[in-house]
């Protein structure tokens, strides 16, 4: 082979690495494909899930755990949900939800379970498209919030059969989140309202260094803002209790 | 971080508490709104209370107001409470009728969340999970504790720690054996590190070196290793795979830079010496590691102590974390990081420290200075809690309108330094406004000042503030009780203006400044302080001390006067300087090092509810009910001590009086003479002597002349009677002789003659005559300055922007909250347009209305003839604006808004200057021969020429000759928006004489009033339409004429209040037996007619028919029956512990409320639900062990009162039963414990629950159970709340 032939090998050899290496960097972000029977729901159920649980966690913590708060104040241009309130004036709050992290998980099965339905179905279907056949059973979804993160468990038992059957349970995702702390934190400041009208919030943070409260006071309200400092994970909530209105409190 | 239930549980009690305590004091103070008679009250206190009960009688907080419980309400709240009349229609369901304590669903109980570890304060409704009526803090469970789990411990309950292993999937481990009750969260952690900690070598690896896992015992135990206790991994003997101090890491719940071998095994504290911190291959302990300097002490060496050393300490102000630009590590990404803070001043401050931070100046200045003093917290600010945590410093308010204030200490802790702790705590200025009700029922004006004074004193945050107006003369002087950091009010809403004025108008009082006719030189002056500037500016500074009131500054520095007015009833009125406005304005900036005084040891022991046997403040004797009036008659007092010095007019009389004898005393004195003839003519001269100078004395007063003279001619005058009468009455008594060569008869009857002469020379040129001038202090809410210049000035200096602070800086400042930044911004920039003014029809009153109508004012119509407005009748009418405005009234034409200076919305002369859409004014008009006797005294007195001014009463409106009245008005929006044009209003008065008798208004209390049993007389207060003098008999009507009974009237037109024209009487009570007691008063108007003058210019018109009156007497007396609690002793399971009391009557007064207080340390506190027969007070909170003792006062609204006390100890039971003995009685085993107890018992082992196990018979002291001595009894108990003994095991066969 003369030199020619060689840098046409070598520069051919160079366009397809380039080639390779390019594609590699810029090709398309596609949905997980199936790719036949060897494809894992498992991992299909996980990345159509996981972008959608950020965004619900993040709306939570903004709102005082609910997604549309139904008793409010609004701060900064969001209505953030009140987790004791008394509409009186000089008495001691009245717990909204003592049950804070189950409601918060609740509302995160709430708002997920039609994603998930929907990546489920959407699993069937590329399934079935490929010729498998599927039987599912009535599916479930579990929402449960626990110390470092938050996790998801999808229970559709799927059997997917062509040649050989094969039977799927549970599909789970897991967030990396301080939620569970902030949410226990928040309990503990709700039942010093609750008993005693206000709360410390020097203590915790001396205790416990990774945690920031701010608390702020506006007008007859009680703004918190729990944060972890490592993970910036946060948690917002509002309180209205023993409330000392202006002058006599003569109410308007 | 997993659990954080339970921190600091005693020490937040502590700080909280206080909140918790005052809000049942304060609920009393609202209570108090809620009004009903007290005999001992002046007219004045039962004028202001009329205020409330006009104006705010329907919008009162009141915790005896029926409520109704409302499930869940249309804003999505569960379990809220409300009026009865509104629950419904504040409620998704029917609300249920009654409380929420005696509901199932909404009752607080504790909501268990096992799963999730957590005990709640709830509802029932609220809980899906486990829910129980109990309290909290009386379920053992939900107590905190330390819980155990391998090598960490936690301070948290039973529940959570339960939740915490089924998290971590461990198994029910026996009782006790990882849950156990410590003190402190301290002491829990403590035992965590008692974990022995070494090398975990687990077994051959790679080229035959060892694995190796650092770790606890237990844990390698689980790991099936072989434990080396104190070795590193990367120790040499052990020969593992692990090569030492590969990198540096924070480690997860550690503080410090730890060294990790090639392993990932954690080994010691990181030391850039190696050898030094590898310490052989063994663990090297935190004392033994590298120092690391304190970084708030010393920064810079701190910066270069972090490259090699990472002994963080976290109490010292340092922390492994990530590094940054501005830290420095030789080795890996971690370093012990600086997490203290630098604050405004460039003071170091440490983690966890806090401190007060101010937006203006606090607290009080020129203390103790008489008209100087004042509390200088200006309108808009508030007081500021920092915290420095994790190197960042944030800041919280203590909440708008100070109601919570900031203090600081500083406490002293190793190593030198200082290190300071700040709280928001309780403003407690009601108390100040209380403690001037120490001054009702004390006539001697310093007895009075110096009991409000010794209650002021008790207070941390009130001071007596002294005004003294006298210049040396007359009685304008007093002082009062005021709050050393005043009240803020909520500055833009009309709502709550209201509210604030009415606190304000304690400021407002009336001085009378009196000129007296003199025989020579100028005219004598009283109260000459009232008429001069620095009079107006100590009135100002009096003023701004209640509260958001006054002439005052902004955060700014802009002033604003319109929260202060004085006018006049004649002349012009002294205003405040502009060098005491310079002064205000210097208030804007904080001063170094203020700070708010703490709370005393007394207030603190009132406070926590300490023991009494604990409390170390001294008896007080002195009762004090903080009953339901505390607002009003506490600020009262103000008004009250104030009219004690207020009556210059009446302390002339008294002068005067003093220095005649009474009739009867010379009756006895001539009697005696006739009795007695021995005396002869010393008898006669003696007796004549004081005839005489009494007799001159009694002229000359009753003339009016004593007050214009000086008093040396005063004496001369009454010696020469005295020497008249002597010299009569010798010549009487037979003596003889001569005097001056004529006899002592005929120099005495000369003397006379000469005294007739000279006091009608006096009279006739007037000597003595007084003229009033009454100056009206208005004290008036602070009003932000017109428009929004400086809105954008809100949230400077570092310091947050709050709706309150965004207010007091423009009228047209308004807080956005419903955008991602919330500010306060200029909302009228693009407003350019005048209020638009037109006749408000809702407020005009029957017989009333609006004729005339056009855009440029209206015609009021009245029902007297021709349309006019009748005589001392209250009229209301009204202007409405299409925006919130400020508007002013003139009585003549004015050129503009500013040159106006009365507000229009006014109440019989208490003006408002609020922004409103509605502007009312109430007013009457007085009878001609009123505003001609006022006039008479007008003329008559500056027919001299003096500097006297014609008579223009603020509060009243007098006609023109054609018997019109014209008002024009102008108003202004926020943006300083004016009208040019006046809107005009008209009615005429109508000028018919006065033919109508006075009119009774109201009587306090109202007929049938009740006595007190054993009481012998009753005090009522009435008000009449128009001056007059009034008189009542008993049993029958009788004409005024042959009526003999006087009551106490006001007769001058200024004399007039928002009521009327006050009278007050004494009336005897019902006898025991007789059922009830008549009464009938009679009035006469226009007092100043003396109809026995002859020419007298009108008549008196006369009530030709008597109002009735009844007093009933007490007929069972007040009784209380039962208190609770009642027991001798207390157990409880823990503190803090809240305790509930109830107390129980009968008797008193019929269809009257009844009121109950219990002592706390020296004041009476009103319970917080009372008014009928059950008393309950929920909610004290005990910390602490002791002896307790509450005095029980009950009274009712007439006066009868029975007493009680509530007295038991309180003992804490945290510590199981013990069992004393135990044996074995037919086939029965038999155990004895120490107290109530409940116990059971297993064969196998003591390792069991009590929920499983086999209950023994018996739940006293004796517990019992059939016994076989074939197997062991592993036993133990339970107290009532839930603390266990140890176990016990009997062996079979030992009994």
């Amino acid at each position: 082979m003369n030199k020619r032939g060689q840098i046409a090998i070598f520069v051919l050899v160079a366009v397809v690495i380039i080639a390779v290496f390019v594609w590699f960097v810029i090709r398309p972000r596609l949905p997980p494909s199936l790719g036949g029977a060897d494809v894992n729901p498992s991992a299909y159920m996980r990345d159509c899930l996981r972008a959608e649980l950020p965004p619900i966690i993040s709306k939570l913590s903004t709102q005082g755990g609910s997604l549309a708060p139904d008793n409010f104040m609004t701060y900064e241009g969001t209505n953030v949900q009140y987790l004791c309130y008394t509409s009186e004036d000089y008495v001691p709050c009245t717990v909204q939800q003592p049950l804070l992290t189950t409601h918060v998980a609740q509302e995160i099965r709430r708002e997920i379970e039609p994603k998930a339905r929907s990546c489920m179905d959407a699993l069937v279907a590329r399934y079935e498209q490929q010729g498998y056949s599927v039987e599912s059973a009535p599916r479930s979804i579990n929402v449960s919030i626990v110390p470092g993160s938050i996790d998801v468990v999808f229970t559709a038992p799927l059997t997917v059969s062509k040649e050989n059957a094969q039977t799927f349970r549970q599909f789970g995702i897991s967030q990396s989140s301080e939620l569970y702390d902030l949410l226990m934190t928040a309990t503990s400041i709700i039942e010093f309202e609750s008993t005693l009208g206000d709360s410390e919030t020097t203590y915790y943070m001396q205790f416990y260094p990774d945690l920031k409260i701010e608390k702020l006071k506006k007008d007859d309200d009680t703004i918190y803002t729990l944060t972890n400092v490592v993970t910036d994970d946060s948690f917002r909530f509002a309180t209205r209790s023993l409330v000392w209105p202006q002058g006599y409190g003569v109410q308007s | 971080m997993t659990h954080k239930k339970s921190i600091a549980w005693f020490e937040l009690v502590l700080l909280v508490s206080a909140s918790v305590a005052f809000s049942y004091i304060m609920n009393d103070a609202s209570q108090g709104l809620t009004l009903y008679g007290n005999d001992s009250e002046h007219a004045f206190i039962v004028a202001v209370r009329g205020l409330f009960i006009a104006f705010f009688g329907h919008n009162l907080v009141s915790a005896e107001e029926v409520l109704w419980t409302c499930p869940l309400d249309k804003n999505g709240v569960y379990c809220q409470e409300y009026g009865y009349q509104i629950c419904d229609g504040n409620c998704t369901t029917s609300c249920i009728q009654t409380r929420r304590e005696f509901t199932s669903e909404c009752r607080i109980g504790t909501c268990i969340d096992a799963s999730k570890g957590t005990c709640t304060p709830s509802p029932q409704r609220n809980c899906n999970t486990t829910w129980t009526e109990t309290p909290l803090s009386d379920i053992p469970a939900c107590r905190p504790g330390c819980c155990i789990v391998g090598s960490e411990a936690q301070f948290m309950s039973q529940v959570g720690c339960d939740a915490w292993r089924a998290d971590l999937g461990l198994e029910d481990d026996e009782v006790g054996a990882i849950f156990e009750p410590v003190g402190s969260e301290l002491e829990c952690l403590a035992k965590a590190n008692g974990q022995e900690e070494g090398a975990c070598v687990l077994g051959i690896g790679t080229f035959g070196l060892r694995n190796c896992k650092f770790g606890t015992k237990e844990q390698c135990a689980g790991l099936s290793g072989t434990f080396y206790s104190g070795f590193l991994c990367s120790h040499p003997a052990l020969n593992t795979s692990c090569e030492p101090q590969a990198t540096t890491k924070c480690v997860a719940g550690n503080d410090e830079v730890y060294w990790f071998d090639s392993c990932g095994n954690r080994e010691n504290i990181y030391n850039s010496l190696k050898p030094i911190s590898f310490n052989g291959g063994l663990l090297l302990s935190k004392n033994q590691s590298c120092d690391l300097v304190d970084p708030a002490r010393e920064p810079n060496r701190f910066s270069v102590q972090q490259k090699s050393c990472g002994n963080c300490n976290y109490l010292q102000g340092s922390r492994c974390g990530p590094k940054t630009t501005a830290e420095f590590a030789s080795i890996g990404d971690v370093v012990c990081r600086d997490i203290s803070c630098v604050d405004e001043t460039g003071k170091r401050r440490s983690h966890g420290e806090s401190w007060c931070a101010f937006d203006s100046r606090i607290g009080v200045e020129d203390e103790g200075k008489v008209n100087a003093q004042r509390s200088v917290d200006v309108p808009g600010s508030q007081h500021y809690r920092k915290t420095c945590a994790n190197g960042k410093i944030t800041t919280e308010t203590c909440g708008s309108f100070r109601n919570q204030i900031c203090v600081e200490s500083v406490v002293d802790v190793p190593g030198g330094k200082d290190f300071s702790e700040a709280a928001c705590r309780l403003n407690q200025w009601q108390l100040c406004l209380a403690a001037n009700q120490q001054a009702e029922g004390l006539d001697d004006p310093a007895e009075a000042t110096q009991a409000v004074a010794e209650e002021c004193e008790k207070h941390t945050d009130c001071t007596m503030t002294s005004i003294d107006l006298t210049n040396g003369r007359g009685t304008f002087a007093f002082s009062t009780c005021v709050p050393k950091y005043p009240p803020g009010f909520d500055l833009q809403s009309s709502a709550n203006g209201d509210e604030a004025q009415a606190l304000c108008s304690f400021g407002t009082v009336q001085c009378k400044y009196v000129t007296v006719k003199k025989l020579f030189g100028s005219k004598k002056k009283y109260n000459a302080g009232c008429v001069d500037s620095s009079g107006a500016e100590a009135m100002n500074n009096f003023c701004m001390s209640l509260g958001d009131c006054g002439a005052h500054i902004n955060l700014e520095g802009d002033y604003s006067g319109k929260g202060f007015r004085v006018s006049t009833s004649r002349g012009d009125a002294p205003g405040i300087t502009s060098g005491y406005i310079a002064g205000l304005k210097l208030l804007q900036n904080p001063t170094a090092n203020q700070k708010v005084e703490p709370l005393s040891e007394a207030e603190l022991v009132s406070l926590y509810g300490l023991p009494s046997d604990a409390s170390a403040s001294p008896e007080e004797t002195q009762k004090k009910i903080f009953d339901s009036m505390m607002m009003i008659s506490g600020a009262s007092g103000i008004l009250l001590a104030s009219l004690i010095y207020l009556a210059p007019e009446a302390t002339l009389i008294s002068i005067g009086s003093g220095l005649g004898l009474g009739t009867s005393g010379t009756g006895a004195i001539i009697t005696a003479v006739g009795d007695y003839p021995v005396l002869g003519a010393y008898g006669g001269a003696a007796a004549g002597l004081l005839i005489g100078a009494a007799g001159v004395a009694y002229i000359l007063d009753a003339l009016g002349i004593t007050a214009g003279l000086d008093p040396a001619i005063t004496y001369a005058l009454i010696g020469l009677g005295a020497f008249s009468g002597a010299a009569i009455g010798w010549s009487l008594g037979g003596g003889g002789g001569t005097l001056l060569g004529a006899a002592p008869w005929v120099l005495g009857a000369w003397g006379l003659v000469a005294l007739v002469v000279i006091i009608a020379i006096f009279y006739f040129l007037g000597i003595g005559k007084k003229k009033e001038t009454t100056i009206n202090f208005q004290c008036l809410p602070w009003q932000p300055p017109l428009g929004g210049a400086n809105c954008n000035a809100c949230g400077a200096e570092g310091l947050l922007c709050t709706k309150y602070a965004c207010q007091s800086l423009g009228q047209a400042c308004r807080y956005v909250e419903d955008s991602a930044e919330e500010q306060c911004v200029n909302a009228g920039i693009d407003d350019v347009s005048a209020p638009v003014i037109r006749e408000d029809a809702s407020v005009i009153l029957t017989n009333y209305r609006y004729t005339q109508l056009s855009e440029r004012g209206y015609h009021l119509e009245g029902p007297a003839e021709r349309g006019c407005i009748p005589r001392f009748e209250r009229v209301q009418l009204g202007i409405a604006t299409n925006e919130l405005s400020q508007c002013k009234v003139a009585r003549v034409h004015t050129e503009s808004f500013d040159v106006m200076e009365e507000y229009f919305a006014r109440f019989n002369g208490n003006e408002n200057p609020l922004f409103r859409r509605n502007h009312t004014m109430i007013f009457s008009v007085p009878s001609n021969e009123a505003i001609e006797n006022e006039q008479a005294i007008d003329e008559e007195f500056d027919e001299d020429g003096s500097d006297e001014q014609a008579m223009h009463y603020s509060n009243l409106f007098l006609p023109d000759g054609s018997g019109n009245v014209n008002l024009y008005v102008r108003c202004t929006d926020a943006n300083g928006n004016k009208n040019l044009q006046e809107y005009a209003i008209n009615f005429c008065v109508t000028d018919e004489p006065d033919m109508t008798p006075p009119v009774i208004r109201q009587f306090s209390p109202a007929s049938p009033a009740y006595s007190a049993l054993g009481a012998t007389e009753r005090r009522i207060h009435f008000w009449l339409n128009e001056p007059a003098e009034c008189r009542w008999s008993e049993s029958t009507d009788q004409d005024y004429a042959t009526m003999t009974n006087e009551a106490t009237c006001a007769t001058s037109l200024s004399d007039g209040t928002p009521q009327g024209w006050a009278c007050n009487a004494t009336l005897p009570t019902p006898a025991s037996g007789v059922n009830e007691r008549s009464f009938y008063v009679r009035c006469k108007d226009q007092p100043w007619i003396n109809e026995s003058e002859s020419g007298s210019n009108g008549t008196r018109n006369t009530n030709n028919q008597g109002v009735n009156y009844i007093i009933k007497p007490t007929l069972n007396a007040l009784q209380i029956n039962s208190v609770a609690p009642d027991k001798d002793t207390i157990f409880v399971l823990g503190l803090p512990y809240r305790l509930n009391f109830t107390v129980t009557t009968t008797g008193g007064a019929s269809g009257q409320a009844r009121y109950c207080s219990y002592k706390n340390n020296n004041d009476f506190i009103r319970f917080f639900e009372t008014g009928g027969d059950t008393h309950r007070q929920p909610g004290l909170t005990m910390v602490s062990e002791g002896n307790y003792s509450y005095p029980i006062a009950c009274e009712d609204s007439v006066g009868n009162n029975a007493s009680s006390e509530i007295r038991f100890e309180l003992v804490v039971d945290d510590q199981g039963p013990a069992i004393t003995r135990i044996y074995t009685s037919n086939n029965r085993l038999t155990i004895i414990t120490n107290e109530h107890a409940r116990c059971v018992f297993k064969t196998t082992s003591c390792s069991f629950a009590f929920a499983n196990s086999t209950l023994m018979d018996g739940d006293t002291f004796e517990h019992s159970t059939p016994f076989s001595r074939d197997v062991n009894h592993y036993i133990y108990c339970q107290d009532s709340f839930g603390n266990p003994s140890g176990c016990v095991t009997v062996r079979g066969g030992t009994l």
